[in-house]
């Protein structure tokens, strides 16, 4: 029954990897806000959800990429599923009214331009193939230089240059507009 | 769309991007970027996304972080779903399993052309009839049977049975296709000769 146990590589000890994945705790919350655009209600619980997922499915990580992919893949597919449920409800939270409505700013006006600016910005990062969006994220979300980006996400050196400079042509071309 | 000309000094605009700040390399940069045009705009333009993007991301840096529970006691950290079904090439085995048995079943019910039957006499043209070989039994509903055939065509025979003695009907159509089906399959004689028999003679008042 060789066929049974053929698998890529040795999987690791499930306790090595709790202790990984509370190791990228911090780095998914932030990412997880990021997505939530900064609300907060929302951004735990994704994150609850993401933590949940990616114990119960331990056992099927198969150690192809690194673990902090998998760990963001399960945090992208997580966030797209709450979205999905938050257009079926046509909800909207009060985070986001309360930044529409320049409540926290001291002048409105700047706060809207401000407000729109960011959310360009968000839609750009968001339009961005999720491989170079991770990069990115660890590079300027999480402040890493690129030898950690390439140690964390198992890959070259020189890919991560790629895939940041590919990243950054793509924002600058998205950035390009008038309002930028 | 004509494409920009790389300038030589591109990668160590790169390297002053990705390392920070250094004071040897930025004296370098600049008094490059004093004369280069290309490199003076790439400069700007990464700095440009930098700067915005590092705008961005200011308010997610400091956060604090909830505390998730991920003991053993309150999360089940085992494999979902079916454990021995886990295996790689899952759905070619599962494939080729339906269509073996889909195969083992077409074959052994319904092979066309090759009728199970004895020899057959022709009573009218384009019937036949047949008499079955089992002995003569004490009750009416079990005595020998009489099948008439209907030949239809070549290699296309549709099979259609009625009884003189009794009227088992479709419980009788039902005993010649299944003991075609089972014949394959490999039935004990035993079963096969009592698969042939009508079986009781429901419509039979006096029982």
């Amino acid at each position: 029954m060789g066929f049974l146990s053929n698998r890529d590589e040795p999987r690791k000890d499930k306790e090595v990897l709790i202790q990984e994945l509370l190791a990228h705790r911090e780095r998914l919350y932030r990412t997880s806000l990021f997505l939530s655009k900064g609300n907060t209600d929302r951004a735990r619980e994704v994150f609850q959800e993401t933590m949940l997922a990616a114990c119960q499915s331990l056992g099927r990580y198969r150690g192809r990429a690194s673990f902090y992919t998998y760990l963001y893949r399960i945090l992208l597919n997580t966030h797209y599923r709450f979205l999905r449920q938050e257009r079926r409800r046509k909800d909207v939270p009060l985070d986001t009214v309360e930044r529409f409505l320049g409540a926290k700013g001291n002048n409105p006006l700047e706060e809207m331009v401000a407000t729109e600016r960011r959310e360009s910005l968000y839609q750009a990062i968001m339009s961005l193939p999720p491989k170079s969006q991770v990069v990115v994220l660890l590079r300027h979300l999480e402040g890493l230089s690129y030898e950690e980006i390439a140690k964390h996400l198992s890959i070259p050196l020189g890919t991560v240059r790629s895939r940041l400079s590919t990243a950054r042509g793509i924002l600058s071309r998205i950035l390009k507009k008038p309002n930028f | 769309m004509k494409r920009k000309r790389k300038c030589f000094f591109w990668p160590v605009v790169d390297t002053f991007l990705e390392k920070g700040t250094k004071k040897s390399l930025e004296e370098l940069v600049g008094k490059h970027m004093e004369d280069c045009q290309s490199c003076r705009q790439r400069f700007d333009q990464e700095r440009r996304i930098s700067l915005l993007l590092a705008d961005l991301f200011v308010e997610y840096r400091e956060v604090e972080v909830p505390v998730v529970n991920l003991e053993p006691q309150t999360v089940r950290i085992e494999r979902r779903g079916f454990g021995w079904l886990d295996f790689p090439k899952k759905p070619v085995w599962v494939t080729a399993g339906l269509l073996a048995s889909f195969f083992l079943i077409y074959f052994s019910f319904f092979r066309f052309g090759q009728p199970n039957r004895p020899a057959a006499v022709s009573e009218k043209p384009g019937c036949l009839e047949t008499k079955s070989e089992q002995p003569a039994s004490p009750h009416p509903s079990l005595s020998p049977t009489r099948e008439r055939i209907k030949v239809r065509g070549k290699g296309d025979k549709m099979f259609t049975q009625q009884e003189e003695t009794g009227s088992a009907g479709e419980g009788a159509a039902f005993w010649v296709w299944f003991d075609r089906g089972v014949s394959l399959v490999g039935f004990p004689q035993e079963v096969r000769a009592l698969s042939q028999s009508p079986g009781p003679d429901w419509t039979d008042k006096s029982r």
